[in-house]
């Protein structure tokens, strides 16, 4: 019996630990990194173990709720929880790659980030949410500025202001929210979201869908994405991807399921979605740059996650989970390689990178992610997007899901295009064989890719109680 | 047998046999061969053994191990066993990663053809799809990039399909779909989508662009992908005509000379696909997009039984789908033990090489003998079933169409047995020797059934005649050695009988004359010949026939494609502009959502 408030704390100490440990070793620091994440992975998964018994409630500080703080983990929660630091954990290693000063305060910062994601999946008060929220976004300014050049500042500045009005959304729509409701607990919301007057009703859900939509990458609050990606260290794009992103999406199915129970909003936000999705594979579509191009990937991704959560039945909300899961997993390891093939090619543009994926240690899992983000089978991205689409059809979506399947072909014609590039033959002689710090992440995420994708039983068995999550529960 | 045995022989053991051959090094192919091989005796030895599963992997897989499914593994099972063993000693580069893609796509076929439910139906399909792609991608990667947008419009077409079925009854089985629950109107669509997705991966025209280029890939790959996975086209619109919708169903839309409506239009979408594959095969100088377009338009044949669906013409398809399966797989060996003896592509540069390769010669005569549908091999008896089914319905537009096709099919048919292996041998290819012996295997095992089959086609019939029934679509009428339909059919024991006393007679003429065996250049010069002068006539083969056909010919599917894909591409460039890079317009584009979304949510309440 673990309480998951651990799992917040934990980093908290570790990242004002690095400091200290940062005066006798640099090294140190990094190996703390890999120490601290991979202790909150197992954390979660045991957490996860216990929530699938029955939701986790932890009061902070002996305030009973509905006025004290408390963390509530379903097993949703605690499995998106899981994969976050999962995923953080893969990354860590990879930041071993990482050579630009100063490393302890970058060091610092990753664990603040996966903190307040973790944080944000976790907690069952709006408030709360809405600090961690400011958490995560503080810790990735900071980190998308880390380069420090002018790539980096410029999508530094860009997701300041976009993050900034984002999270002011938010807090309006919680002070509304308070001001209706003198509550912020998110199931005291939930029990008494009826006494609302309808319109300042509306009110709040747009302003906090459009807070939470900001880092949930949601069309057309997803203009910082490019930009922030592109100028963060290789690392960080693959953690602003698996990290902040499923947090904010998973903030938006709290705020979408947990707090307000609309039906007839929801067609809206599978318009959304739609957009997002849209927007997100045809910009994707014309970008020459390998980072760029996978952050607008990642919008479309998002987008369709966002579309299932709109659709809202059981097995569409499963597909998104499901998805969560899969493109957190598979967009980290693309990030990852493509920090490889940017270093091996020396430039950022796709067309530079002619047959550099070429080693199997590259080739192999660059493969398994790309085509997981397609959808293949049997890898982690086809369920998702299989119950996705076949929700969407149950509600009988039939236009909606003709377009999204459009805009997928989209993506398969840039994502071969750009596998064809790196897979080329004809630069044996410049091909680098990747080192440990990148290749051993990429075949922990890929062999994780591939196991959910062969036997998908234990996640599908996890997600079983995405029912209750969708009837307003943990 | 239970659930898990199936499941287990048939995709588990060849995913095993993918990852374990993976790490065989050169010796990749023959550990796959092992593995397919295993597969391939426990599906002799479990004919009849026929039943109903499910696996649970967290979704349920529902399989089913029929006639149908049988009959299909056997082809899938031979064709990849004998390009596996082809390819042993084809010394590919990385054949670990080629051993394994071959086992995944068989892995994939396998359970596509057991799946009854749509979710591992698509599952399977595109675990099949994305293995072609790797495959191809061996070879080039704009090749495999062309296959893979194909390949993905194929599986949303079925998607679309499953999605509309879903709707309606709420269940990914097939036999939930005829439950009643879809309006009668609603079918039409689904039929369409779903033909149409099985038929991309048939290559049927206008979705036949990807396969000359895919088809241009590594030949034990391709001897599968043609002679094997396409047949996966064929068992999909045969499954979702006559077994997920039914016969009855089909029937109802009204009938034109007792056709459904519903399946004509595909037939004649079968006849033009046949039609065009084979003129394109005419004009081809490289051997493997030659092979490429008289695959297509072969599959074209299948396509037009499929879509006429009485029995004689179902079963006509599924013989010619048999048969394609072997002498296709048969003639892209062929072609491969050449190239890899010769290196050479275009059939202009080769000539003669029947005297150094004899029987690569002589099991692809048996091969083009049976595209052609000349009686010594069973590709006669499929053709001349679908030419009657045609006929005896009075198809005017269809039967045609089938009867210029099987016309260009000999003069591709000749173009190779000529340009390849008869006339003057090249000086560079004095010293060709005959295929190593793995190949010749290969191509041995897949001359036989086109042989037997011929003699005994009641064999055959026997299982397709099963596959009618238990379908209810009706039967045949055959023995062992013939059948007959209402006007005609065939005895291939008349046949035989005649074929083996007219040779025993062209033998004793033979015999009786002394024959002198003189060089090719005294023939044709009188001895007086320069050492080496071109007798060869292969370059520009059929020019007066490409400048009757020039008018045709110089619209091409392949151009409209890249048009379209350009417009569109075009577009994109423009919908790009709205990421400005300016953080003011980002920060309004805020503004505007907010304002949007509360206006919606007002507008909605009110």
């Amino acid at each position: 019996m673990i309480r998951p408030v651990l799992l917040i704390a934990l980093p908290l100490f570790f990242a004002f630990l690095s400091p200290i440990i940062g005066i006798w070793s640099k090294k140190g620091v990094r190996y703390l990194i890999i120490f601290a994440t991979a202790l909150n992975a197992t954390l979660a998964g045991i957490l996860l173990l216990e929530a699938l018994q029955k939701p986790v409630f932890d009061i902070i500080g002996g305030f009973q709720p509905p006025l004290g703080i408390v963390l509530m983990v379903g097993p949703l929660g605690a499995i998106i929880a899981f994969i976050i630091n999962l995923v953080a954990f893969a990354i860590s290693i990879y930041n071993l790659k990482v050579e630009k000063e100063p490393i302890v305060r970058y060091s610092m910062l990753y664990l603040l980030l996966v903190m307040g994601s973790t944080g944000m999946v976790l907690t069952g008060d709006l408030f709360n949410l809405f600090v961690f929220l400011e958490v995560t976004s503080i810790a990735s300014y900071g980190l998308a500025a880390y380069n420090k050049d002018k790539k980096g500042y410029l999508g530094a500045m860009k997701y300041v202001i976009i993050g900034s009005i984002g999270s002011t959304f938010v807090l309006l729509g919680i002070a509304l929210i308070y001001s209706q409701l003198r509550t912020l607990n998110m199931l005291d919301i939930a029990a008494r979201i009826g006494t609302m007057d309808p319109y300042v009703k509306i009110m709040a859900f747009t302003s906090l869908f459009l807070g939470f939509g900001v880092e949930a990458e949601m069309f057309p609050l997803n203009t910082w994405v490019p930009d922030a990606y592109d100028g963060a260290p290789h690392p960080i794009s693959a953690a602003f991807a698996s990290l902040p992103a499923k947090a904010g999406v998973f903030a938006l199915a709290r705020v979408i399921f947990t707090m307000f129970s609309f039906t007839n909003f929801l067609w809206f936000v599978v318009v959304m979605g739609l957009l997002t999705v849209f927007f997100g594979e045809i910009v994707a579509y014309t970008q020459k740059d390998l980072k760029r191009m996978l952050a607008y990937s990642s919008i479309g991704q998002m987008g369709m996650i966002i579309m299932g959560l709109g659709i809202g039945t059981t097995l569409a909300v499963e597909g998104a989970f499901y998805q969560m899961i899969a493109h957190a997993l598979g967009k980290a390891l693309l990030f990852i390689a493509a920090g490889f093939l940017i270093y091996a090619a020396r430039s950022g543009k796709i067309e530079d990178m002619k047959g550099m994926a070429r080693n199997p240690l590259i080739g192999i899992p660059l493969l398994i992610g790309a085509l997981s983000i397609m959808g293949m089978p049997p890898f982690a991205g086809f369920y998702g997007k299989f119950f996705i689409l076949m929700g969407g059809f149950s509600q009988g979506y039939y236009a909606i899901i003709a377009l999204f399947l459009a805009a997928s072909i989209v993506e398969v014609a840039y994502y071969a295009r750009f596998i064809k590039i790196v897979f080329e033959r004809g630069n044996e002689s410049k091909v680098i064989r990747p080192d440990a710090a990148t290749y051993v992440p990429l075949i922990i995420l890929a062999i994780i890719i591939v196991v959910i994708g062969v036997y998908p039983k234990p996640i599908l068995t996890v997600l079983q109680h995405v029912g209750t999550f969708i009837a307003g529960g943990a | 047998m239970d659930a898990l045995t199936l499941f287990g022989i048939f995709v588990l053991l060849p995913l095993v046999g993918a990852l374990v051959s993976y790490f065989g090094k050169k010796y990749a192919p023959i550990i796959a061969v092992i593995f397919t091989g295993i597969s391939g005796i426990f599906l002799y030895l479990w004919y009849g053994n026929f039943g109903s599963y499910t696996i649970d992997i967290g979704v349920k897989l529902n399989l089913t191990f029929d006639i149908t499914t049988w009959f299909f593994m056997l082809m899938m099972n031979t064709v990849i066993f004998s390009s596996l063993l082809f390819s042993v000693s084809s010394k590919l580069k990385r054949a670990g990663g080629f051993a394994t893609l071959m086992l995944l796509g068989f892995a994939g076929a396998n359970g596509v053809l057991l799946a009854r439910d749509f979710l591992s139906l698509y599952l399977f399909w595109e675990l099949m799809s994305w293995s072609i792609y790797l495959l191809v991608l061996r070879t080039s990667g704009e090749y495999a990039r062309r296959y893979l947008l194909f390949g993905v419009l194929s599986a949303y077409l079925l998607i679309m399909g499953i999605g509309i079925i879903y709707y309606y009854t709420g269940s990914f089985l097939y036999a939930d779909a005829l439950s009643g629950a879809i309006p009668h109107a609603i079918w039409p669509w689904i039929l369409t989508f779903l033909i149409l997705g099985f038929g991309i991966k048939m290559a049927i025209v206008p979705f036949h662009v990807w396969a000359p280029y895919a088809y241009s890939s590594e030949q034990p790959f391709v001897a599968f992908l043609s002679g094997g996975l396409s047949k996966l086209g064929a068992f999909g619109i045969f499954m979702s005509m006559y077994s997920i919708a039914g016969i009855s169903l089909l029937q109802s839309f009204g009938t034109f000379r007792g056709v459904s409506l519903m399946g004509y239009p595909f037939a004649l979408l079968g006849a033009a696909t046949a039609f065009i594959g084979t003129i394109l095969a005419i004009f081809q100088d490289d051997i493997r997009k030659l092979l490429a377009y008289s695959s297509i338009g072969q599959l074209g044949y299948v396509m037009i039984g499929l879509g006429l669906g009485t029995p004689l013409a179902i079963g006509g398809a599924m013989f010619h789908a048999f048969n394609h399966a072997f002498f296709k797989s048969l003639l892209f060996l062929g072609a491969g033990a050449v190239i890899y003896r010769t290196g050479k592509y275009k059939i202009s540069e080769m000539g003669g090489l029947g005297y150094r390769m004899p029987f690569t010669f002589m099991f692809v005569l048996f091969a083009i003998f049976a595209l052609a549908g000349i009686p010594l091999t069973s590709g006669f008896i499929s053709k001349w079933m679908l030419y009657e089914a045609a006929i005896s319905r009075k198809f005017v537009i269809v039967a045609p169409l089938m009867l210029i096709a099987s016309v260009g099919a000999y003069l591709y048919s000749y173009r190779i047995l000529y340009g390849v292996f008869l006339g003057q041998l090249k000086d560079e290819d004095k010293n060709v020797k005959e295929a190593p012996g793995p190949m010749l295997a290969a191509m041995f095992i897949l001359m036989v059934p086109l042989v037997i089959f011929s003699i005994v086609p009641g064999w055959i019939l026997g299982w397709i005649n099963k596959i009618l029934v238990e379908n209810g679509i009706g039967k045949l009428n055959y023995t062992t050695f013939s059948y007959s339909s209402a006007i005609g059919g065939a005895n291939m024991a008349v046949f035989w009988i005649a074929f083996i006393l007219l040779l025993i007679f062209a033998m004793l003429m033979f015999m009786a004359k002394k024959a002198r065996v003189v060089d090719q250049y005294d023939n044709y010069l009188a001895g007086e010949a320069p050492p080496s002068v071109a007798l060869h006539a292969a370059h520009n083969y059929y020019k007066p026939l490409r400048d009757t056909w020039a008018p045709l010919l110089k619209h091409s599917i392949d151009r409209a494609y890249e048009k379209f894909s350009k417009f569109f591409a075009g577009g994109f460039y423009e919908i790009k502009r709205i990421y400005t890079g300016n953080p003011q317009d980002y920060a309004a584009y805020l503004g505007i959502a907010f304002l949007a979304f509360l206006l919606v949510g007002w507008w909605l309440l009110w």
